[in-house]
Formats: C-alpha cells, sequence, structure tokens
C-alpha cells in the first residue's frame, strides 16, 4: 500500500508539471475569462453604439411615419432620398432609412444607406420605431405592449410545481448535467493518456526493470490510476473554480441558468459511479495500450479511437433533446463505453426506467471489471516488450498465461 | 532451502516460442561471494536474471531467492541493476533516488540522506540536484550503479556492470563491488570481462545456448582447464630436461612452456629443476589458461559463431 501511494505521489506531481496538463488546467479556464471578458465588453460597445454615428435620416415612402410617435432625438425626416443621400454624403447625417413604398404589401422592405454599413444596434432602435408607429394603426382593443412583446412564458416545474425563470432555466435543467458530463470526460481522457504516456515513457526510458523488480505491476497499475485519478479531480476543481468565477461577475441570464440546475440526488450518486467507472474504464485501456505499443503516437490512435466514441451521444444532443427515449439515445444510454455521457444526458430530460438504469451500471462495471483483468495482464506481458508491439496472439497467450501471474501475485501478499 | 544458497535455480527452462532460450539449467549462488555469470551473446544470461527477479516466469523448474519465492517483501533486499539502462531522465538525482529508495521501502528522509552520501562516494556530490539528461554516460552509469545498492540490499544482481565505463570509474565500481562482498552482500554480476573475473569472482558459472557448459570456483575452474604443463623463466637447455614432451616460448622469448610426458607431475618438474646444476630458475608456475581461454575454447566447442 506504501508503495501505491508512493508511485500515486510521483505520477501526481510529475504530471502536474507536464506542459499540456498546465495549459488545460490552468490555459483553458484562463483563455475562458479572457474570452467572456472580450465578449461582455464588445457587447457592451454595441449598446453605446447608437449615438455614434450622429443624426439619422429616414425616408418614409409607404406613408406610415406621420407624425410618428417615439421617436428618438437624433432622427430627421426627409422628404425624398436625394436630399437624404446629399445630407450622407455631406457629413450631416451618419445613415438613413428608406420604407419602401410598397412597406405594407411586401415582407416590410427597408433600405438602409450607410458609408461603412450600418451597425446591428441602429437598425434595431429603427425597427423599435417602426414597431411603436405600426402599432398605431391597430385596433384601440389590442394594446400596444402586445403588438411589441406578444407573449412571455413562464416555466413550471413538472415535478415541484415550482416556477421556473425564463427559457435560461430551461436550458439550464437541460444543458448542466450535459456541461458536467463534459468538464468530467475531458479532464478523465487527459488523465487516462497522462496513464498511457507514462507507461510508454517508461517502457521506452528502461525504468520498467527496475519498477518490475522494486513492486509487483499491479501496485504499479493502480499507483498510476490513482495518483491520476487525483490529478483529473484537481483538473476538474480547476475548470469548475474558474467557472464559479465567470459566473459570479454574470447577468441575469446565468442566474437564471443556475436556477433552472436541478441535480437531483439520484443523479448525482449516478453521475459519480458512471465517472468513476468511466476512469477505471479508461485508465484500463490506456495502460493496456501503452503496455503493447513501442511509441507515444502510435497508442494514441488507439486513445483517440475511444475518445469519439465515448462522446458520441454528445454529438447526437438534438436526437436525444427531441425523443429521450427514442431508440438511439435508450442505446446510449446503456451501452458500456457511451452511457456514462449518454445516460447523465438522458436522465434530466426523462424519467430513465429504473431497469435500463440497472443494466445500464450492470454493464459498465463488468465491462470495467474486464478491462482491468485484460490490462493488469497485457500490461505485464507488454511491459518489456521494448521496441515490439504486441500481437493479438501473445495478448491471448498472456491471458491464458494470467492465471499463474495472479497466483504468485496473492502468494506475494500472503508471504508479507 | 540451504540458507547459505541466496539463489537456488533447479532444471529451470525457459523458451520464446520453439527457440530455448535457457535449457534445464540449475545452481547456486552462496550468501556473500561475488558470483560471476559468463556465456557468449544470447547464451540466456539476461532471460535466468530476469527469471530470478520474477521479471520474466520460467516454463519449467524452480528458482528460488533469500530463501523462498520472491515476495514483495524479499524485493526490498534485492538490488537490480539491468543490461540495458534507463532512469527517469528529468528529475533531480536526489529525488530520482528517493523515491528509487522509497519503492526499496526505505523512509524517504533514509533513502536521500543514503542518496547523497553515495553520490559523494562516487565522486557525484555535486550534480545532486542535476538531471540525468545533463550528465555524461558514464556518470549517468555510476548513478544507476548506486540505484541498485541505496537500500543496503543483502543481494545484488548486475548485468555487464563496467561495460562502457572509462578504467577509473571501473575501479571506483569494483571496489565498491568488492567492498559489498567483504561485508556480506551477494553479488551475482555478469560479465564479458574476463579479467575481472579473475579479479574479483569467488565462483563462476558460463552456459552457452541456454545450457551450463563451466560451473564452480574461478581458481578450480582455471586448473581444470591447465594442461599437464609448467611455465618457467630462466636460462638453461629446457627440451633436454627429463619428462618434458616438447616446449613453447612465448613471443618475447620469456617464458616458456614445459609440456610434460603423461605420468610426470609439476611436483617432479621441480625436483628435477632443482637438482639440475644447468638449469636457472627465475620463476616456476602451473600453467593455467587465462579465463579468456577457457571462454574461447569453450564458446568455440559449442561450435558455434557468436556474436
Amino acid at each position: 500500500m506504501d508503495k501505491i501511494w508512493l508511485i500515486a505521489r510521483r505520477e501526481y506531481l510529475f504530471n502536474f508539471k507536464r506542459r499540456s496538463f498546465l495549459f488545460s488546467a490552468f490555459g483553458v479556464p484562463i483563455f475562458s475569462l479572457v474570452l467572456m471578458f472580450i465578449i461582455i465588453n464588445l457587447a457592451e460597445t454595441s449598446v453605446t453604439q447608437t449615438g455614434q454615428l450622429g443624426q439619422i435620416g429616414y425616408v418614409d415612402e409607404a406613408g406610415i411615419l406621420e407624425n410618428p410617435v417615439e421617436k428618438p432625438e437624433e432622427y430627421v425626416a426627409f422628404p425624398d432620398e436625394e436630399t437624404a443621400h446629399r445630407a450622407l454624403l455631406d457629413g450631416e447625417i451618419g445613415a438613413y432609412f428608406v420604407v419602401t413604398p410598397n412597406f405594407m404589401s411586401s415582407a416590410g422592405e427597408v433600405d438602409a444607406y450607410g458609408l461603412d454599413g450600418v451597425p446591428d444596434g441602429i437598425e434595431n432602435q429603427f425597427e423599435d420605431f417602426i414597431h411603436a408607429n405600426l402599432a398605431r394603426l391597430v385596433p384601440e382593443t389590442v394594446p400596444l405592449d402586445r403588438i411589441r412583446t406578444p407573449m412571455v412564458v413562464t416555466m413550471v416545474d413538472a415535478a415541484t410545481g415550482g416556477e421556473m425563470e425564463g427559457e435560461a432555466a430551461f436550458m439550464g435543467r437541460f444543458m448542466a448535467p450535459f456541461i458536467l458530463a463534459f468538464v468530467f470526460l475531458m479532464a478523465v481522457n487527459t488523465t487516462s493518456q497522462f496513464l498511457m504516456s507514462s507507461v510508454v515513457e517508461e517502457k521506452e526510458n528502461r525504468m520498467m526493470e527496475i519498477l518490475l523488480t522494486s513492486c509487483t505491476p499491479l501496485q504499479m497499475l493502480w499507483g498510476k490510476v490513482l495518483g491520476l485519478g487525483l490529478l483529473g479531480l484537481t483538473q476538474v476543481g480547476l475548470w469548475l473554480g474558474a467557472g464559479a468565477l465567470i459566473i459570479s461577475g454574470q447577468s441575469k441570464d446565468v442566474a437564471d441558468f443556475l436556477s433552472g440546475v436541478r441535480f437531483t440526488p439520484d443523479i448525482i450518486i449516478l453521475g459519480l459511479l458512471y465517472l468513476v467507472l468511466g476512469y477505471f474504464f479508461f485508465s484500463g485501456v490506456m495502460a493496456g495500450v501503452g503496455a503493447s505499443v513501442t511509441a507515444e503516437r502510435e497508442g494514441q490512435q488507439f486513445a483517440g479511437f475511444f475518445t469519439i466514441l465515448t462522446v458520441l451521444p454528445m454529438a447526437l444532443l438534438i436526437t436525444f433533446m427531441e425523443d429521450p427515449n427514442g431508440p438511439l439515445p435508450v442505446f446510449f444510454s446503456i451501452f458500456p463505453l457511451t452511457s456514462p455521457v449518454g445516460m447523465l444526458m438522458r436522465m434530466p430530460m426523462t424519467t430513465v426506467p429504473v431497469w435500463e438504469i440497472i443494466v445500464s451500471v450492470a454493464l459498465l462495471a463488468v465491462t470495467v471489471v474486464a478491462t482491468v483483468w485484460l490490462a493488469a495482464r497485457v500490461f505485464r506481458l507488454g511491459l518489456l516488450m521494448y521496441g515490439k508491439r504486441l500481437t493479438v496472439r501473445e495478448i491471448i497467450a498472456a491471458l491464458r498465461q494470467g492465471g499463474q501471474t495472479m497466483v504468485s501475485a496473492a502468494q506475494s501478499r500472503e508471504g508479507v | 532451502m540451504n540458507r547459505e544458497h541466496v539463489i537456488e535455480v533447479r532444471e529451470v527452462t525457459k523458451k520464446y516460442g520453439t527457440h530455448v532460450a535457457v535449457d534445464a539449467l540449475s545452481f547456486e549462488v552462496q550468501r556473500g561471494e561475488i558470483f560471476a555469470f559468463l556465456g557468449p551473446n544470447g547464451a540466456g544470461k539476461t532471460t535466468t536474471m530476469r527469471m530470478i527477479l520474477d521479471i520474466l516466469k520460467p516454463d519449467q523448474g524452480q528458482i528460488a531467492v533469500l530463501g523462498g519465492a520472491l515476495t514483495e517483501e524479499i524485493k526490498d533486499h534485492i538490488g537490480y541493476m539491468p543490461e540495458e539502462r534507463g532512469l527517469y531522465r528529468n528529475v533531480p538525482l536526489v529525488d530520482l533516488l528517493g523515491y528509487l529508495g522509497g519503492l526499496k521501502g526505505m523512509s524517504q528522509a533514509d533513502a536521500r540522506r543514503r542518496a547523497i552520501q553515495l553520490l559523494e562516494q562516487v565522486d557525484l556530490g555535486e550534480y545532486q540536484k542535476k538531471k540525468l539528461t545533463e550528465l555524461s554516460k558514464g556518470m549517468a552509469q555510476k548513478v544507476q550503479f548506486i540505484s541498485t545498492l541505496l537500500h543496503n540490499p543483502e543481494l545484488i544482481i548486475v548485468d555487464e556492470p563496467f561495460s562502457g565505463l572509462d578504467p577509473v570509474n571501473t575501479q571506483t565500481l569494483k571496489d565498491m563491488v568488492i567492498d559489498l562482498s567483504r561485508n556480506g552482500t551477494t553479488v551475482l554480476m555478469s560479465t564479458h570481462q574476463m579479467q575481472q573475473v579473475e579479479e574479483m569472482g569467488h565462483r563462476l558459472l558460463m552456459i552457452d545456448h541456454g545450457r551450463r557448459v563451466l560451473y564452480g570456483p574461478v581458481d578450480e575452474v582455471r586448473s581444470r582447464f591447465a594442461e599437464n604443463a609448467v611455465v618457467v623463466e630462466g636460462e638453461g637447455d629446457w627440451a633436454a630436461l627429463p619428462g618434458v614432451k616438447s616446449v613453447d616460448v612465448d613471443e618475447f622469448g620469456r617464458e616458456y612452456t614445459l609440456h610434460l610426458k603423461d605420468g610426470v607431475t609439476s611436483d617432479d618438474m621441480m625436483q628435477a629443476l632443482a637438482a639440475s646444476p644447468v638449469h636457472k630458475v627465475r620463476s616456476f608456475a602451473l600453467a593455467v589458461p587465462s579465463l579468456t581461454d577457457i571462454f574461447i575454447q569453450v564458446a568455440g566447442r559449442n561450435g558455434n559463431n557468436h556474436g
């Protein structure tokens, strides 16, 4: 146990200092923060943009803006396009709109003229202006406000009867488990790839023989799995911390989004279960792959295959949302390689039958046991194969031999 | 199980596919001795050592190390220097050795203290904070050697410990091996350098094609290969002596090898020389072949071209 801990500590500290870990653990959150900051600033400038062009002209060829209401101060009416155009060229106005004669009969055609285009903010402002004036044409039984904002939706949680605030809350309800699953998966992927690199490196720099004469292959495997698992948790912690930081400085939409997040105990417990099982599965695969290949690049090709398989449910998000109980979502939430992500995506969307959850967890658990069992044997066999890739036949032979290995490992423990 | 036998190998066979790497091999290594393990390239030395260390499983036969099967606890009492050297490269030496000591059951503090002490002993004291990548090949090999004895093992198994070292470093490591042996550590050492075996080895095992071809105390093996001859230096007509079959002279014209007739012993020859007034003897010795000669002779007799 001491040796497992020692190995775990070394793996943690050594891989923590890796450039690729530092980048994904710190670089990604910092990058997101910076990006967030830029976006917020851009949004703010686009709001203040409405005044920047100075006066705005308009030509009403449809006859809907006579004696206009809610006319912004900077708006100037022109009798025809020619005078407006001249005013634009002379710099008296920054842009002008032409409400075309067939505005009412067509799709509502308005032409906008500007020297360097017309910003969205200004266009929206003009739209509001048109809106207000069109509303005058509607019978008074329809209030002006209903034209502008025809409806406001209040989400009611069917389970609790509680009110959810706005669309963002609705998204939060469905997206939060998805986002968490994604973060965990990224961490699991990074760390299990480190596991593979670490095995390949020890083969390449010939540390392996010394390690094998100091501890058992299983101690090595467990040490690596635990050390790198803790590293993965560190990464998740850093990401969630950065996420909290981003959120704390955010608008009402984000608060709404969070109000919709609903982590019931069953989702949390299952989430953790899937996470742990998923991590052991990946670790087993990566350790086995690492031990049976000669170069890291070769191993990464294998690794990539498993990664794609795992994130497949995410690519099918729309399918999941349309019908969470359709054949594809059900399959992906039960199939062992995709079930951690698949089930976590499905659970908030629908009530998943208990038997499906049981089958899914059981299948995953069996797969994990089989994978780790296989990995431990391939691990031991592959460790000493320098410069030579394991063949399928050798792996099968290793599985047969594995019984003996286990016996001797068990004897060792009794001997202590 | 014999307490004096640190290693017991009994009828051990290992096959790779159809190739028999080690063939019904048996030998013992006794406590405190320097045991030399010889053989041409590809004879099965590394495979045998890996089986002793439980890295590989024998197909048949039994191996006992320090009194039994190689348990995890017993691993802590063994030091191993593999033929293919290698340690973590990007870690300061003292951290690296501290970790390796820890894996052998030492506390971190003890391991680091001992690492610094050993680094100083091989003149690498000032490099303790440096990484392996910053060291020369010879220095790296000394570090590897240190990692083998960090935990004061009862048994060290070293594969070609002196290969690629300059004479000064070779001497440093040789002195350390001899010291270890004096303090009761058992050393199993594979080597190609016969001179080292003659100087340091107590007993030897030579294998070829996975089979034992020579085994026993170094002196005994050499005398077993000695033919009935003596080597003399001095003056006189050696061929005229009674009992001498033929005479060879070395390339410097100084040493004469007197091949004796059947039934004539070296003692007879000494008496004959002492009695002879016309012969002057400066030195007299049994003609004992060097291990190099024996090695070539035995490996050659097994009839193959070895690399």
